[in-house]
């Protein structure tokens, strides 16, 4: 699994590819709250190349949504592949947290909420 | 104590600059001392790593003995030898190739050692013998290839002839070779085209068909082409490949004259036979066709338009033909071009077709179709071997020019124009500017120069070195090797010459300080005061000696620097082009064969080593043949050696699949160990190989094991019931020593193990071997499919090996007899540990994929085995040492079925309430997901508590379409 971090104006940028399980997502949790939790509350999780989620996963996606929106941010995520998004749909994450199909239109939907 | 004289000083520290290998032995052959140069070639960075070890440690096991005789004859005759060549080893998979003069050390009158001087031949070694190698690839060809070849110098003389050759012309290689080609190829239109062929070095090749009278008198028609080879840049000549057209031709002729009478002969001829209405449509075809294309019947075909034929890639080129003939009414005397089976298969095929003349008009066209594939074959593995060769030739030229311009200088600019930055930094100078030897003009070049100032302010110090080496001051720097100070004031003679210089330029003073490594100047740095009355201290001197002395290393790094990553390009460069070659050649599918079933696994090492496998039915003998081999040598060479080996091994068996199997193994693995001691003994490749022929129907195996591994036979009881070692030499060795066959049953449940000893060669982190023992013990136990145990001994080695680099290849081949009416089923057992997740869902996707299951349900499976496995993972042995957690995938006629077993904590997925996946944030909860996703994705989830153990298991029911 890959992680990295960039920063878009006021947005955070999390590009995780790999694969994404029991073993790995503690890994995603630690790195965000180093590198991400502390910089920024709006959040794009760059999901491209990431070709396998468990609910171990989603449970960490869940985590951090919430706890950007409890310092008045949010999460949102872009590039879903299609074995993901099932994964998505059956867990119903994809009702809590808003999906984008490019980097540039979730990171652009922070900027029309702010105006 | 043994040391050495040599532990002294200076003379170790010369030893270790000079580039080749010194190394001191005593008389048993242990290392009393090494230089660096030879420690560095071994991968070692320090001497006492070397010190005390025996160097038969560092020797290539086939020059083992050759080098303990050549000590043993140093040390007891007092005379050096001569310079033998012998293959290093050291550690990390280092080696090189060394020439070696070893010398007797002697004291008081006795020899204590020998001492030996090592070069490096790694790269000539290589590359003489990849060409060795590339010359007897083709020779392998041209000996298999099913149509006369012969090869011809630039004066037309034959060189070599192949079997088919001697065959169709009726004589010995003897009576061919040296002899002018049109001896053979005496009709004037084919020696005409042959010797204005001939004179040119033309790319194209040549296709010319004529009558020619053969060394018994008989006629025939011939099809001659002809193709310049080049391998590198050795030329081979010509190529002239002579096709035996004449039964082409007669049917041809006969088609054409007659039109009744001929449908019952037809069915007796070897080729297809087709007949076509004007507009494509078939009208009738002959039984030939019918098997060549794979049709269920004659009625099938006729009636359909030709179109279905013809490769869809060509049915204009064909449609063109075609048209032709109509307008022409000449016939197509011969159509390269492929057709189809009714499967959508592809085959070389040569079309022969003439109109059908119905009072005067064409009403239709009849041909026949030749299947041509074999010779197509032929003729593309020898184009595709020279297109490597040639293309391997190209390459090493650009990387070599690539090369030398990037050491000579990219990097070297970067460092003299940061020196010349940092001069100015370190001294209160104007300007600083780097100048080099220039050898053969016996002249100073300007390299870099950098001023506080603009460029034009210190143009003049550029002029400074732009005098010739007469200049006494510049030869005391460079030729001295001594700092010069020059002042614009002082009355010396030398500064004389400078002084108008200096005038013009501003300069008040300069400091000329030479840059030096391993005692030779490459150059000087001179720095420039144009301040008025500035000048430079004498302990200026000494600080401007070091740093120059920095610099200078600096570049011979950079120089080092530059030829190892050319080196290093080279090598991975060969690596790639080894990988290509050797991938190009596994099988691409493992045929099914009923009541049986194979499993392989391989992965490749870093380096290429040659291990390969090859699994494939032996022509319509109904056996399977199957081996396991292993080349003992790397790189390029070996690979090539290795595609030689498996396409002799499949044309060989080919070749007698009439025999009975343990004939035929026997002919074949003689046959193939004759060729290649005979064309190969110079090269010194041999490898070991277990090849084994099964006839499935009987259940017997047949097989030789050649210097290889033993191969195991598991019971269904899970004992190692057999091991089937070694009955004969390794390929290559020997062509006098026989192959024994053996043979045994296989009975419903036995599997046969075959592998290479890069598993049992395997290392940890800490260098221990994994070793044969081990696989045997990881082997036994009871495996429900070939891919259960293939599956765990690879997994097991991994584990073994952990973050260590794979030093060796890696190939493993599992072939079990199914039981009767058992349940298709894998199985895998691992520690409940979080390392092994991906594992048991990789394993339960790859099961799913292996039963032919869709890929979505696929998909389903492995993640419900995925969160039903975390789970166990996670929770199941919390407080307890991890267990072990097995998982088992079953194949039903309605259902695929995953049941995991573990002994871990009572588990009740139904207790387990479901998560709350409302859509406030807050409220949901987070835990229970997994599980509740299993229940979406699965049809069935029955848990169970058996005898201590949780056995859960998940069903997803399957509609066979």
């Amino acid at each position: 699994m890959k992680l990295s971090v960039q920063q878009i104006g006021a947005v955070s940028v999390l590009n995780i590819s790999g694969e994404l399980d029991a073993r790995t997502a503690p890994q995603v949790n630690s790195f965000f709250q180093d590198k991400v939790a502390s910089h920024s509350t709006n959040v794009v999780v760059n999901l491209k190349g990431l070709e396998y989620s468990s609910s171990a996963g989603i449970r960490v996606f869940l985590g951090m949504a919430r706890e950007m929106r409890n310092q008045g941010g949010d999460l949102r995520i872009a590039e879903v592949d299609p074995r993901v998004d099932k994964v998505f749909r059956l867990s119903k994450f994809d009702k809590i947290v808003r999906i984008f199909p490019a980097v540039d239109d979730a990171v652009q939907s922070f900027q029309s909420d702010s105006r | 104590m043994n040391t050495s004289p040599f532990e002294k000083g200076s003379t170790v520290e010369f030893l270790d600059e000079i580039p080749d290998g010194y190394v001191e032995a005593d008389r048993d052959g242990r290392v009393t001392f090494a230089n660096l140069s030879f420690i560095k070639a071994l991968g070692f960075s320090e001497r006492k790593e070397i010190i005390g070890k025996h160097l038969w440690m560092f020797t290539r096991k086939q020059y083992l003995r050759g080098m303990k005789l050549t000590y043993q004859t140093v040390i007891e005759s007092g005379l050096p030898s001569d310079y033998v060549q012998i293959i290093y080893d050291g550690k990390n998979g280092y080696y090189f190739v060394g020439e070696a003069a070893i010398s007797p050390l002697q004291e008081h009158g006795k020899v204590r050692g020998t001492r030996s001087m090592v070069r490096d031949v790694t790269h000539r070694f290589e590359t003489e013998r990849e060409r060795a190698f590339q010359k007897d690839f083709l020779d392998a060809l041209l000996y298999q290839a099913p149509i006369a070849i012969a090869t011809i110098d630039k004066t037309l003389k034959i060189s070599l002839v192949n079997p088919a050759f001697q065959r169709l012309f009726r004589c010995s290689a003897e009576e061919a070779e040296g002899k002018p080609m049109e001896h053979f190829l005496s009709a004037t239109e084919l020696k005409d085209r042959l010797n204005e062929y001939g004179g040119q070095r033309s790319p194209d090749t040549a296709f010319i068909s004529g009558q020619q009278r053969l060394n018994n008198g008989a006629m025939a028609e011939l099809e001659v082409s002809v193709q310049p080879f080049f391998a590198g840049s050795i030329n081979y000549g010509h190529l002239v490949f002579c096709n035996d057209i004449t039964d082409v031709r007669k049917a041809e002729v006969e088609l054409v004259n007659t039109t009744t009478a001929y449908r019952s002969v037809l069915d007796t001829l070897q080729d297809a036979y087709f007949e076509a209405d004007a507009r494509g449509y078939i009208t009738y075809v002959n039984q030939p066709l019918v098997e060549a294309t794979r049709y269920d019947s004659k009625e099938d075909l006729i009636g359909l338009h030709f179109r279905h034929l013809v490769d869809y890639d060509s049915r204009i080129f064909f449609l063109n033909a075609f048209k032709k003939l109509f307008e022409t009414r000449q016939p197509i005397r011969s159509l390269q071009i492929p057709y189809l089976t009714k499967a959508g298969t592809r085959f070389s095929s040569e079309v022969v077709a003439s109109p059908i003349i119905d009072e005067g008009i064409v009403t239709g066209t009849r041909g026949i179709i030749r299947d041509v594939s074999a010779r197509v074959q032929a003729e593309e593995l020898l184009k595709a071997a020279k297109e490597a060769a040639e293309s391997r030739a190209r390459e090493l030229t650009s990387l070599n020019r690539l090369a030398q311009q990037v050491s000579r200088s990219l990097n070297l600019r970067e460092i003299l124009e940061t020196a010349c930055r940092e001069m100015t930094r370190i001294f209160p100078v104007q300007s600083a500017t780097v100048a080099l030897m220039d050898h053969k003009n016996h002249l100073l070049k300007v390299k870099a120069s950098y001023g506080k100032r603009s460029p034009d302010r210190f143009s003049g110090d550029q002029m400074i070195f732009g005098e010739p080496l007469d200049n006494e001051v510049l030869r005391d720097v460079i030729e001295e090797k001594q700092v010069q100070i020059v002042t614009g004031e002082g009355g010396d003679a030398a500064a004389e010459r400078w002084k108008a210089l200096f005038g013009e330029s501003g300069i008040k003073a300069l400091m000329l300080v030479p840059l030096i490594t391993r005692g030779e100047t490459l150059g000087c740095i001179g720095m420039v005061h144009r301040k008025p009355g500035a000048l430079f201290h004498p302990d200026q001197v000494e600080l401007a000696e070091t740093v120059t002395s920095q610099i200078a290393s600096a570049m011979e790094n950079a120089r080092l620097y530059a030829q190892t990553e050319r080196a290093l390009d080279v090598a991975e460069r060969d690596l790639e082009i080894g990988r290509e070659i050797q991938s190009g050649f596994f099988p691409r599918s493992i045929p099914s064969i009923q009541g049986w079933e194979i499993a392989t696994f391989f992965r490749a090492a870093r380096q290429v080593s040659g291990d390969f496998y090859d699994v494939y039915p032996i022509g319509k003998s109904g056996y399977t043949g199957w081996l396991v081999a292993d080349v003992c040598d790397k790189g390029v060479g070996a690979a090539l050696f290795m595609v030689l080996l498996r396409s002799l091994i499949r044309s060989s068996s080919e070749q007698s699949g009439d025999l009975p199997p343990g004939e035929l193994l026997q002919e074949t693995i003689s046959r193939v160990n004759n060729y290649v001691v005979r064309l190969h003994g110079r090269s010194n490749m041999f490898a070991t190989l277990f090849m084994g022929i099964l006839d499935p129907d009987r259940g017997h195996l047949h097989y030789i094991n050649a210097g290889h591994e033993p191969a195991l036979v598991i019971g269904p009881s899970g004992m190692i019931i057999n091991e089937l070692i070694p009955t004969g030499p390794a390929i290559g060795f020997s062509d006098e020593i026989p192959f024994e066959v053996g043979d045994l049953p296989l009975l419903p449940g036995e599997i046969v193990i075959s592998y290479t000893d890069g598993f049992s060669e395997a290392r940890d982190m800490q260098c221990l071997m994994y070793s044969g023992e081990r696989f045997i013990r990881e082997a036994t136990g009871v495996w429900p499919s070939a891919y259960s145990v293939v599956k765990h001994l690879e997994l097991d080695v991994f584990s073994h090996m952990g973050d260590q680099v794979q030093l060796d290849d890696l190939t493993l081949v599992g072939l079990r007899r199914k039981q009767d009416k058992e349940v298709p089923c894998h199985r895998l057992t691992r520690k409940a540990e979080l390392k092994n997740l991906s594992h048991f869902r990789n394993f339960v996707a790859e099961s799913c994929r292996l039963f032919q299951v869709e890929e979505e349900i696929t998909e389903s499976m492995k993640m419900a085995a995925d969160e039903i496995c975390s789970n166990v993972i996670l929770h199941g042995y919390q407080g307890l040492p991890a267990g072990d957690l097995t998982v088992t995938v079953e194949y039903h006629e309605s259902e695929v079925r995953i049941v995991t077993e573990d002994a871990g904590h009572p588990f009740h997925p139904e207790v387990t309430s479901g998560p709350d996946l409302g859509n406030d944030i807050n409220k949901r909860k987070i835990g229970g997901l997994g599980i509740y996703m299993v229940k979406e994705l699965m049809d069935e989830i029955v848990h169970e508590r058996k005898s201590g153990k949780n056995h859960l298991t998940f069903k997803k029911y399957i509609h066979h379409h």
